[in-house]
């Protein structure tokens, strides 16, 4: 067969005679040949490039509406969405309140401790949903809880375990614990009370971390009574 | 989009976006993510609201209102099932195209007889070449109807706007085969298009 130097004449061949042309350049000695391809797609008649059009609307359309900006404003939006939504979160917090660990996870540390972990996740998730259904016009700082804790390192992929940071409103003579676990639940890592918002976990500590982590950042008071605390998730990124 | 390659020449895409991990916290009650979710779907109301001006505002700011409540209510419901594929605010996207839509057809804002009349068109579509709510909606739903690597490939070119060189760099496929791919999707969007046109045309006519 003369190729490559016919790639047309190839293609207005198997166009003719097979139902599926694509599929036929594909099983053909040429399903890698791109001048074949490209000879194809000129030959294609049968309306796709008005339907491609058509997606391309659509897709345009998506664009368009991501980066629109809305009418309502900022704070309208924020209360429309909680007006929604709060009352299922209550709901589906009420019902259930987080879900059980995994069969499969190691004994958790201690009942108790568990108990009062709940606990605390289920008053701050209250506290959150409250605070997001009451005041979104005088709390202008989308950071949720008293102390507008947030956690900014590690968060999500990570190259490596390097420093923890986070921000807060600390209350004078106040401190910040940091728990690290695995994602079972089990304690692996920490420090118990520190001043900075900032800490750099020893390498005999990281080094038997798994690839994915839990981060549990608390506000403490002065007599270490519990004033905020956030949570997030990281992991090792592949290299 | 990240593109893990397997090791033994197997490749793999990964278009999975961290929003999965956002939602399955938010789901468990993380109160952080319930708050950072919550910020993230004030592009309902946003992307609503564009989509009304776009189109002449048929509905007033209640009417709006409503929708968007509907349409946060059916997105949390349905929360478990976005896929990872683009940003939560895509996916988020056609809950508003098709409620959109469909807030229309409730108000008698829809077209009769599966075309719009031209006093309809006018009214409803003062930008020329804009294609309908209603078009929008039936071409999302043909959308769905492809098989998964028709769709992902028509998804990278039209929406992610890449070219086949790059879908089949991505893919780790032939360019050929992505074609291929694509154009079958393509002949499938349209033979679902044909179908909804012609049921649209014998219900009304019922
Ligand atoms: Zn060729």
């Amino acid at each position: 067969m003369p190729h490559p130097s016919q790639h047309e004449a190839f293609v207005r061949r198997i166009a003719d005679e097979a139902e599926d042309p694509w599929e036929a350049l594909l099983a053909s000695e040429y399903a890698e040949c791109d001048a074949c391809g490209e000879a194809l797609e000129r030959l294609q008649t049968d309306g796709v490039t008005e339907l491609a059009g058509k997606v391309e609307a659509v897709a345009r359309d998506e664009r368009e509406s991501l980066r629109a900006r809305g009418t309502f404003g900022p704070e309208r939006e924020k209360e429309l969405v909680a007006r929604a939504l709060a009352p299922l979160v209550a709901a589906a917090q009420s019902e259930s309140p987080r879900s059980a660990p995994s069969p499969s996870a190691s004994p958790p540390p201690s009942l108790a401790r568990r108990h009062l972990l709940l606990m605390s996740g289920l008053a701050a998730a209250a506290v959150g949903v409250v605070w997001i259904a009451t005041r979104p016009e005088e709390q202008p700082d989308p950071r949720l809880g008293p102390a507008g804790l947030r956690v900014l390192a590690p968060l999500g992929a990570v190259a490596q375990w390097g420093e923890f940071r986070w921000d807060a409103r600390v209350p004078t003579g106040g401190g910040f614990a940091v728990e690290v676990l695995d994602e079972h639940g089990a304690l692996i890592g920490g420090v118990e009370r520190i001043e900075a918002t900032s800490w750099r976990p020893p390498p005999e500590q990281s080094a038997s971390w798994p690839a994915r982590i839990r981060v549990r950042v608390r506000v403490l008071g002065a007599a270490n009574e519990r004033i905020d605390a956030a949570e997030i998730e990281a992991w090792l990124s592949e290299r | 989009m990240t593109v893990r390659r397997e090791p033994h020449g197997e490749t793999e895409t990964v278009p999975r976006s961290d929003d999965r991990d956002l939602i399955s916290q938010a789901k468990r009650g993380e109160p952080r993510a319930i708050a950072a979710l919550f910020d993230r779907l004030r592009c309902v109301p946003r992307m609503l609201s564009h989509r009304n001006r776009t189109y002449g505002s048929p509905l007033d700011t209640q009417e709006l209102e409503d929708v968007a409540q509907e349409i946060l209510i059916a997105v949390w419901r349905k929360l478990e099932q976005f896929d990872g594929r683009g940003p939560i605010e895509a996916w988020v996207h056609r809950f508003c195209v098709f409620q959109f839509a469909q807030a229309l057809r409730d108000r008698g804002h829809a077209p009769r007889g599966g075309g719009w009349s031209d006093g309809e068109l006018e009214r409803v579509l003062p930008r020329p070449n804009e294609p309908s709510p209603f078009d929008l909606e039936a071409l999302h739903l043909a959308l769905d109807t492809l098989e998964a690597d028709e769709a992902e490939v028509v998804r990278l070119k039209h929406f992610a706007e890449k070219s086949f060189l790059e879908i089949a760099h991505a893919l780790g496929i032939s360019q050929n085969t992505a074609k291929a791919r694509y154009y079958r999707g393509l002949r499938r969007l349209q033979q679902r298009l044909a179908q909804t046109t012609s049921n649209r045309t014998s219900e009304t006519a019922r």
